[in-house]
């Protein structure tokens, strides 16, 4: 089954086209792995597809619906969740963050709690549960930021540059989280500028250049 | 000199007694900065708020006018509100001059801008991600801005607890529209105002210990609460 679908999408940056994408489709329960160098378009085209960015031409339908962008784009939005390259983490404890996603889509907080602790244990972020987010190191931070958008309940998981700034410890982690995700059926799309990290996931490659894909 | 060191140590033993006189005044002086601080967080806030995250036509201006009536002199303040609380003003019907609450309403329009530019500072400076994050975890607009909110808390309280210094220390207000009646609206700098004309050293030095005592403390909270 068709889950994005996008056709001659275009953002333009001030006057700078940054963003032509002729058409792309993403498959049900498939992994995308957007590759290309810094500045490439990868996290704009992950904005546009989040709904986050409003692109000037172009249609993007998300299961055969055209996607709303910007403020009224409540009910893509909680279809389809991003992680971004820097994640935020709010003020409080982890539990707090992670269980951010379900209390907002109306959950009672023992229903919430009961979601985080899942997408938690999913991430092997267990040990930090009541910890500070403000005193997680940079892998933790982004376990954490996972582990939020996963207890979201979104079918779909946008990931922009999972493992940027990480070690090789923890990125061999987040590759292995990822493949458990894309084995339950979530649909991934992955951009990142270290293509061979994700050698070990059985991916779709799309490769992207000054905005276009190549 | 020596008359200098007399009324410190005049001044500190009326504190150490607890001198009933400079007690009364610190009493009004809480009681009435702690209104007018409520009631103008009640205002500024919200519209603090508004002006860091709305977008819309007259921001600029809205913006400009608050800063502006930052630097608002204080008996300009009291001299508008006696016109207005005045038997012979639109408010004269309400008989408030010369009553705490007249104070209350002159503290209240100092503090407004105050509360209003210190917190609308704290939300803009939120991190333009939080909005993001939480557009994109599935919130809801109403959500978005509560989010935003929680994150700027600590800046709004410190606004709140500024505004309640400048409150406590004002005297232009305080004399033009309390009428600085003892026990009554007589608070302690417009009682300071009072005794040291009248040559009253140490009791001016007693009421001065006690409200930078009380400013010692707000600022003591307000600098915990932005380490926090």
């Amino acid at each position: 089954m068709e889950v994005f679908f996008l056709e001659n999408v275009k953002f333009r940056f001030e006057t700078d086209l940054v963003l032509d994408v002729e058409s792309l489709t993403v498959l049900s329960g498939e992994v995308v792995l957007l590759t290309g160098a810094n500045g490439s378009g990868k996290t704009t085209l992950l904005r546009v597809m989040a709904g986050l960015l409003t692109p000037e031409d172009g249609a993007i339908q998300y299961k055969s619906e055209p996607v709303i962008f910007g403020k009224a784009g409540l009910e893509h939005r909680r279809r389809v969740t991003l992680l971004a390259q820097e994640p935020y983490l709010f003020r409080g404890n982890v539990l707090l963050n992670v269980s951010y996603g379900p209390r907002a889509r109306g959950m009672s907080n023992s229903q919430a709690n009961e979601m985080a602790q899942e997408a938690i244990l999913k991430t092997r972020c267990e040990g930090l549960i009541y910890r500070d987010a403000a005193k997680l190191s940079g892998g933790e931070k982004k376990r954490v930021a996972l582990a939020r958008a996963l207890a979201a309940g979104a079918e779909t998981l946008l990931l922009d540059e999972p493992i940027s700034h990480l070690d090789e410890e923890n990125s061999k982690l987040i590759a292995e989280i990822i493949k458990e995700l894309a084995a339950s059926g979530i649909t991934l799309v992955v951009s990142t500028h270290i293509p061979e990290w994700a050698s070990s996931l059985s991916v779709k490659n799309v490769r992207l250049a000054y905005g276009r894909i190549v | 000199m020596e008359y200098l060191l007399d009324g410190f140590a005049d001044g500190l033993m009326r504190v150490l007694r607890a001198d009933p006189q400079v007690m009364l005044a610190a009493w009004v002086t809480i009681k009435v900065g702690f209104w007018a601080t409520i009631l103008a967080s009640l205002i500024g806030l919200p519209v603090g708020f508004l002006l860091a995250m709305g977008r819309f036509r007259g921001r600029g201006f809205a913006i400009t006018l608050l800063q502006t009536s930052l630097g608002l002199p204080t008996v300009v303040i009291g001299l508008l509100a006696y016109g207005f609380l005045s038997r012979r003003g639109p408010l004269g019907f309400a008989d408030l001059l010369f009553t705490p609450s007249a104070i209350v309403v002159g503290l209240v329009i100092l503090a407004v801008p105050l509360v209003a530019v210190f917190s609308m500072t704290s939300v803009a400076s939120v991190d333009e991600r939080v909005r993001e994050t939480a557009l994109t975890l599935g919130a809801s607009n109403g959500l978005v801005a509560w989010t935003v909110l929680r994150e700027a808390r600590f800046g709004m309280m410190a606004a709140v607890l500024a505004a309640f210094g400048r409150v406590s220390s004002e005297v232009g207000i305080a004399m033009m529209l309390g009428g600085n009646i003892e026990g009554y609206t007589r608070t302690l700098t417009t009682a300071i105002a009072l005794e040291s004309m009248k040559g009253e050293f140490g009791f001016g030095i007693a009421l001065g210990v006690v409200l930078l005592g009380i400013i010692f403390v707000t600022n003591l909270l307000s600098r915990y609460i932005q380490r926090s």
